[in-house]
């Protein structure tokens, strides 16, 4: 009985880490935006 | 200038397209192989001579490999001849680490490959020599590439996102792909991406040009979806060419004493971009420009500034970020 239960426990571990895991590849944070400036066009010699 | 092109998709087909319809590159014969022999006769009977349908057998000056990314470092070693310049357009690790593994052999038979001839690697090299011109030193060298050309350009995308990533840190570490999201500002119409790190072989390049640098990295932007899907089989057959496409490169470094930094970029679809350095590359061996033996990248042999001038003549323009 008590295997059983330290499976169970294990497997509901491993169910709620694989769940954090995915949210945070998912959605994590990103970076911040340019505030300022842009891309202007350089000629080949420039 | 004989040519002859391996692959007629949507790099191939581009680079026929060019070099048919510009004066600047004189051909005098242009031979199109690919997988599935319709492509090429449907290349072949739409512009006539001097484009032909070609073998592997067939003596040329040039050969430029447009095939899927994989085959490639394969086809150069059995392409290989006297003399003969090979232009490869792939973006695997695995290619361009082979490729470069045959330099000896390469050299000996006095050829010359030139290994990513395309958007990234390949423009992206160039834009980094060109970003350093004015730097006493390079420190860091970091590469963010945005779109697909034809399906197995997508499909290598897939491949490259779920694979291990190489990045030089004075040494080569490797990192999982998918991982060190970072906001990517590109140039328009594509502007902000989210890029990851994915196996991407511009580093391998890279580092050839700047081997005192302390970080060069290449990443590549992706969607959540893709990177959360990237290790199951593609869900969906892969669009048949991509339209929107861009480059960035950022290089820091040193200059008169004080940190200095300059950010490069161009923008288009993924295969025109390709196509259009193809062809840039082929104009600069056809003036006698190019020279040399073994096993090189793009930026090795072209000047950054004179290549940037024929590309832009090719339609792809190259603009610098200005802010912060």
């Amino acid at each position: 009985m008590g295997v059983v239960k330290i499976l169970r426990r294990a497997l509901v571990a491993l169910a709620g880490a694989a769940a954090i895991a995915a949210i945070l590849r998912a959605r994590g944070t990103g970076g911040v935006a340019p505030q300022s400036g842009g891309w202007r066009q350089i000629s080949g010699s420039s | 200038m004989d040519i002859l092109i391996v692959g007629a998709g949507v790099v191939g087909a581009g680079v026929v397209n060019h070099l048919v319809g510009s004066p600047s590159t004189p051909v005098s014969r242009l031979a199109v192989i690919d997988r599935n022999p319709d492509r090429a006769w449907h290349l072949a009977e739409k512009h006539g001579p001097p484009v032909t349908v070609g073998s592997l057998d067939d003596a040329a000056d040039v050969v430029v490999l447009a095939t899927a990314s994989g085959t490639q470092a394969r086809l150069a070693r059995r392409l290989l001849n006297q003399g003969r310049v090979v232009l490869a357009t792939s973006d695997s690790v695995s290619d361009v680490r082979r490729m470069l593994g045959m330099n000896g052999a390469v050299r000996q038979q006095g050829s010359l490959v030139v290994a990513g001839v395309g958007m990234a690697p390949g423009l992206s090299d160039v834009l980094a020599v060109r970003a350093a011109a004015e730097l006493e030193r390079v420190t860091e060298v970091h590469v963010a590439k945005f779109g697909t050309g034809g399906p197995d350009c997508a499909r290598q995308h897939h491949r490259a996102l779920s694979s291990l990533a190489l990045e030089w840190r004075g040494g080569w570490k490797q990192r999982p792909g998918g991982s060190g999201r970072e906001l990517c500002w590109f140039p328009s119409p594509v502007d902000a991406a989210d890029c990851y790190r994915a196996a991407l072989p511009d580093p391998m390049l890279l580092v050839r040009k700047f081997s005192r640098a302390d970080r060069i990295t290449a990443r590549m932007a992706a969607t959540r979806r893709d990177r959360f899907s990237s290790w199951l089989p593609m869900l969906r057959p892969p669009h048949p060419e991509g339209k929107l496409g861009a480059v960035r490169v950022e290089v820091r470094g040193q200059r008169d004493g004080a940190w200095a930094g300059r950010i490069l970029g161009a923008s288009g679809a993924p295969g025109f971009v390709a196509s259009s350095v193809v062809v840039s590359a082929l104009e600069s061996i056809g003036s006698g420009k190019v020279d040399g033996t073994g096993v090189v990248g793009l930026s090795e042999i072209v000047d950054a500034a004179e290549f940037l001038g024929v590309l832009e003549g090719q339609g792809v323009v190259c603009e610098e970020f200005a802010g912060a």
